[in-house]
């Protein structure tokens, strides 16, 4: 019950920052230079026809009614139109919100199983010589162009060991889980280090603390106490920065994306800007918006969920 | 989150972590490996004319996509410029990047969270309201916009990185004043008189900080990624100034035939950052481990 | 006989046809051009397969109104015909649903008969649909609208005839009538639902579209009911289906058609061409577009207002080391302000390559050391490279400039306002014949008020010659003509052409008769597959 009421309130609380949002992005859009229609049109059309296709969507009006315009129809769930594509904003970003989000959950699945077990093994070895390869082969990833890192993949795995696709992101659960290998393995490659830097030192203090030498005490084996007792308290703080970093990410897939050629809300959001997609532009800004909160959520109630003393709220 | 703090042992490691500056003998390893990267990352870019006598910017079109060999130790690149020469000036775009686009934002993002913590209230539900929408607006479209409006360049960037990159600073900075707000010795200070201002900065500040500082050295690190992200979109730094991003993102379309132009940048983005990495933890452990969950 | 000397008769008899009734000035004639009747497929035809084409442009709408992003435009032509259609190699014209026309003497009225055609759901190509879809086409909404200005009426005489009256004779108009905004269209079926049209078309092309998903990829299935016949004397297309994928990433789609994954792939990096061209199994297309690279220069701002400065950056820059370093050989140094379309005169001088003359013609405009700023469309890498080298061989003669890499959107929006100076881009054509884009480019004074195509370029000689040979249906006038209006914009220095850049594509060597026409896209029906 109070996971369900925490919910619902994060979720209420979201709105104003949402609507905070839209108003940014709104007039991001005036100040933008460039208009949708003159380059929908490539430069070949009269002036009589950019100005009838512009009165057509509505671009003619003031800036505010616009708003109030948009504003309405949101609240029924129309997102409005795709000027450059001519299909509705909601169907746009509902076919490309799946690759995304895939793609983020599965990139951080990955990161999470290469850290975990890196993490342990470090604590559990600090300061001999596998630990310091972990750590600095995590450095190394970290600092990897995420584009460099996915071009390299892509020549190792798709082309030289002919192993994975190299494009797109397949078909069903199973195909998706193949094609987005690659990709998701560089985001993982990314995050990971982080992860394990923080995991590891939070294990090495609570491995210290006494409630730890009081199991140690009690003759329960090593590994048996880092996972059962000093992992679970650990993971706090990791989580945070997984949240953090994910939020972050959910803008910056595009790059991942367009290197495996994913059809995902990252492209489309570059295209949108490129050619000035109003109505997709505000429809994407609102998605992602949504998206990092609900991630941030997440993380929070995690915290629940891996540590019973916690309070949520 | 917040993160737990002792007060008195925090006063003790300041005065200690002043002592320890002092005598290097003290660091941490990976500290002194890192300080030690970053050292000569600089000094390449100090005396980067010395290094070579290639013109980083004047290319020769009678000698491009040439292979590694004497006269060219990493080859040359599309336009004939010698590649090793061109990632030694990249240095300096790089570290300058790095730097401005990570302490600028800690300074006032810190200061901001310190004071809103501090003061609480309103002020405080109208920060993190703001915080919340700094970082669920997209990232990109903030950069296209600045960009499409001020044209392209690092100064673009630069805008675009300080009207978000302050926010995690300004978390960390809040989070810690939530709690050491209460503590003894703040309350001690103030029992004695002294007003709000001089608590904040003459005692809080210095604690405060070192969670930022950790954390900024792999804000150093993402910075230069982010510019290097924003060449392969064609938004970073403009050519022909060098930026290893840059030059890995132009290379990537020889990759195939000329692998050495993306090649050595990149590795010199690794290195740099390993620098940083190493700092960063160092620091943390040198400072408190506590220090490195924020990381 | 053989049905392949059955195959070739017929086609010069088609040909013959054609060429009697239509006046010989539609230009189909011109130097480029080759007869339909040779290029007849000639080894036995495989049937069925699928082709898997990698893109770098994505489609946004099937509805042939509306687009003009070649993305979008290469895909349509698959989807639906034209009533007159580009021929083989794109620079002639056949028929297309249209099986014969009549021309009236004063060159007003054309009347049109229709083959006997169905669309992919069944319904036949009747005269309604044409004067719809045609009427559509004409409306000022469409961004095309400005090629059939000159048309009066358009009707539908009966269901297998259409009648269209000019207000006055324009040898172009043929031409017009194949671009790809004047596809047909099953009227039933976009009025029923127009907004869907774009997703589901219905057309009397060769394929049809079975899936459309976004961003992603587009399944493309041989129309059952298409009224073109192959080489076997069956209906073409041979393939079964086309999966046409969005790849935008150049190293992806090289090493998928290396590894397989793809059976061809366009825009091959000029970088990679010899080396796909020397594997084994893959095959190099290079082929002639109505494709120019050029800078495009702001007559209206000083100092590129003074034909001394213009001429001085023509001179200046070295068009032979662009072509090397950044089209690796491919192509030929343009002595021309358009494409090489019909009627391009070869024997146009070409501005050499000499920094003295540069610096004598820069003194000349009194240049007092403003810096250029050169705008290049973001994330374009060749482009890029052009821009440095021009800063770079510019300097050698004492032209100052910067680069300024700019999204496509803000890009396009200073060039429209005329806020720039020189932008490094490319200009193709979508008609074959010549009059459109070089009034677009040359006309100041032209329909649509672009200037010259936001050039600013004003000299009425120029305008006179476009008028006359837009005019006259002689070949040998127009000919003429545009040889003398090409001569007089390159040599005023109206651009810095680089390249009459050709389109590169590569496939398998499994894949039989792909090529890229004039217009740039491909004929998808005439492709085969071996096992």
């Amino acid at each position: 019950m109070r996971v369900i009421g925490y919910t619902v309130r994060r979720l209420v609380e979201m709105i104003p920052v949402l609507v905070g949002i839209t108003l940014v992005a709104f007039l991001f859009m005036q100040l933008l230079p460039g208009d949708p229609i003159t380059i929908l049109t490539g430069g070949k059309a009269s002036p009589q026809t950019i100005a009838a296709l512009r009165a057509e969507y509505g671009l003619n009006k003031p800036v505010y009614m616009q708003y109030l315009f948009f504003v309405r129809n949101a609240l029924h769930g129309n997102l409005g139109t795709s000027i450059l594509q001519q299909v509705p904003v909601a169907q746009l970003v509902l076919q490309r919100v799946g690759p995304t989000v895939f793609l983020l959950s599965y990139g951080t699945l990955i990161a999470v199983l290469l850290t975990v077990p890196l993490s342990i093994l470090s604590a559990m070895r600090a300061d001999r010589p596998i630990d310091h390869g972990i750590r600095i082969g995590g450095m190394v990833t970290f600092a990897m162009p995420s584009f460099w890192l996915g071009l390299l993949l892509i020549l190792l795995f798709g082309l030289k060991l002919h192993w994975f696709p190299i494009a797109g992101w397949g078909e069903g659960f199973l195909g998706h889980l193949y094609y987005l290998f690659l990709p998701s393995l560089a985001i993982g490659l990314f995050l990971a280090p982080m992860l394990v830097q923080s995991l590891r030192s939070s294990l090495l203090e609570i491995t210290e603390a006494e409630y730890i030498e009081a199991a140690r005490a009690k003759g329960l084996k090593p590994t048996r106490i880092m996972v059962k007792h000093v992992l679970r308290n650990a993971l706090i703080p990791t989580v945070t920065i997984l949240g953090v970093n994910i939020g972050w990410l959910v803008g910056g897939t595009v790059v991942i994306e367009t290197v495996f050629s994913i059809p995902g809300l990252g492209q489309l959001l570059i295209q949108s800007v490129l050619y000035r997609d109003y109505p997709t532009i505000i429809g994407l800004v609102i998605v992602f918006g949504f998206l990092v909160m609900v991630v941030n959520m997440l993380a929070d109630l995690s915290y629940a969920a891996i540590d019973p003393r916690v309070e949520l709220g | 989150m917040t993160v737990a703090a002792d007060n008195t042992s925090d006063v003790e490691r300041v005065l200690r972590r002043h002592s320890a500056l002092r005598s290097i003998r003290r660091w941490p390893i990976n500290l002194r490996i890192g300080t030690v990267i970053l050292a000569i990352i600089v000094l390449l870019a100090v005396f980067a004319p010395v290094l070579t006598p290639h013109n980083p910017i004047v290319g020769n079109f009678q000698a491009t996509l040439l292979p590694p060999s004497w006269a060219h130790p990493m080859g040359t690149d599309e336009l004939g410029r010698d590649v090793w020469t061109r990632t030694l000036y990249a240095a300096r775009t790089d570290l300058q990047l790095g730097l401005i686009m990570t302490y600028v934002p800690l300074a006032y993002g810190l200061m901001l969270g310190v004071i809103v913590g501090f003061l609480g209230g309103w002020f405080d539900r109208l920060l993190m309201r703001l915080v919340d929408i700094a970082i669920a607006f997209p990232f990109l479209v903030l950069i296209i916009v600045i960009v499409a409006i001020l044209g392209p360049g690092i100064k673009s960037m630069y805008i675009a990185v300080f009207c978000v990159g302050w926010t995690m600073y300004c978390r960390l900075g809040r989070a810690d004043m939530l709690v050491i707000r209460e503590q003894e010795y703040l309350l001690a200070a103030r029992a004695l008189g002294f007003g709000s201002w001089r608590i904040i900065f003459r005692h809080a500040l210095p604690n405060l900080l070192a969670a930022s500082l950790v954390f900024s050295m792999a804000d150093v690190v993402l910075n230069i990624l982010l510019a290097s992200s924003l060449s392969f979109l064609g938004m970073g730094v403009q050519p022909p100034t060098p930026e290893w991003g840059a030059i890995v993102a132009e290379g990537r379309n020889f990759m195939l035939q000329a692998w050495w132009i993306s090649t050595l940048p990149g590795i010199a983005i690794i290195v740099t950052g390993l620098g940083f990495s190493l700092v960063g933890v160092g620091l943390a452990s040198m400072l408190g481990r506590r220090y490195v969950q924020t990381l | 006989m053989d049905k392949d000397s059955c195959k070739r008769i017929l086609g010069l008899v088609l040909l013959a046809a054609v060429m009697a009734v239509i006046p010989a000035a539609v230009g189909a004639c011109g130097s480029a051009a080759q007869t339909t009747a040779s290029k007849t497929a000639s080894a036995a035809v495989t049937r069925g397969g699928d082709l898997t084409l990698a893109r770098f442009q994505e489609p946004l709408t099937f509805d042939p109104v509306g687009p003009s992003d070649n993305g979008s435009i290469y895909l349509i032509e698959q989807v639906f015909n034209t009533l007159v259609e580009p021929d083989q190699t794109g620079n002639g014209l056949v028929p297309g649903l249209a099986e014969k026309w009549d021309i009236s003497p004063n060159g007003l009225v054309y009347t049109f008969h229709l083959q006997s055609a169905k669309f992919s759901n069944g319904d036949p190509v009747t005269s309604a649909d044409v004067t719809f879809s045609l009427d559509r086409a004409a409306n000022p909404k469409c961004p095309y609208a400005f090629l059939f200005v000159d048309v009066k009426t358009i009707q539908a005489v009966d269901a297998n005839t259409v009648r269209i009256t000019l207000k006055a004779p324009s040898t172009p108009f043929l031409s017009s009538l194949a671009v790809f905004a004047a596809n047909i269209v099953d009227k039933a079926v976009y009025e029923a639902n127009p907004k869907a049209f774009g997703n589901k078309p219905v057309g009397s092309g060769p394929f049809m579209v079975t899936k459309y998903s976004r961003g992603n990829e587009v399944l493309l299935t041989r129309n059952p009911y298409y009224w073109k016949l192959g080489a076997d004397g069956k209906p073409v297309p041979y393939l079964d289906t086309v999966t046409v994928k969005y790849v935008p990433e150049s190293n992806s789609r090289i090493l998928g058609l290396r590894n397989g994954t793809f059976d061809a792939i366009e825009g091959v990096p000029f970088s990679e061409a010899k080396s796909l061209a020397s594997t084994s199994d893959i095959s190099l297309g290079v082929d002639s577009v109505y494709n120019l690279d050029y800078l495009y220069i702001n007559h209206q701002k000083a100092p590129l207002s003074d034909k001394n400065f213009d001429l001085a950056l023509n001179y200046a820059t070295d068009r032979q080391a662009i072509l090397h370093t950044v089209f690796f050989g491919y192509g030929t140094i343009p002595n021309s302000f358009t494409p090489k379309m019909n009627f391009w005169d070869k024997s146009v001088s070409l501005i050499p390559y000499d920094p003295a003359t540069a610096k004598q013609y820069l003194a000349k405009s009194g240049y007092g050391g403003t810096t250029i700023q050169i705008l290049v469309p973001a994330g374009d890498a060749p482009r890029l490279q052009i821009a440095e080298e021009l800063q770079q061989m510019w300097s050698a003669v004492g032209i100052k400039s910067a680069i300024q890499q700019l999204d496509i959107g803000a890009a396009w929006n200073k060039v429209v306002a005329g806020d720039y100076d020189v932008e490094v881009n490319m200009i193709t054509s979508d008609v074959n014949d010549p009059d459109e884009l070089a009034t677009f480019e040359g006309d100041y004074w032209a329909v649509g008020d672009s200037h010259g195509f936001y050039s600013r370029y004003k000299n009425r000689e120029v305008t006179d010659l476009l008028a006359k040979a837009r005019e006259t249906s002689n070949a040998q006038e127009r000919a003429s003509y545009y040889g003398q209006i090409q001569k007089i914009v390159y040599w005023d220095g109206y651009s810095v052409p680089f390249n009459f850049t050709p389109a590169m594509t590569a496939y398998s060597d499994h894949v039989h008769n792909f090529r890229t026409v004039a217009e740039g896209w491909w004929w998808l029906d005439q492709v085969w597959m071996s096992k």
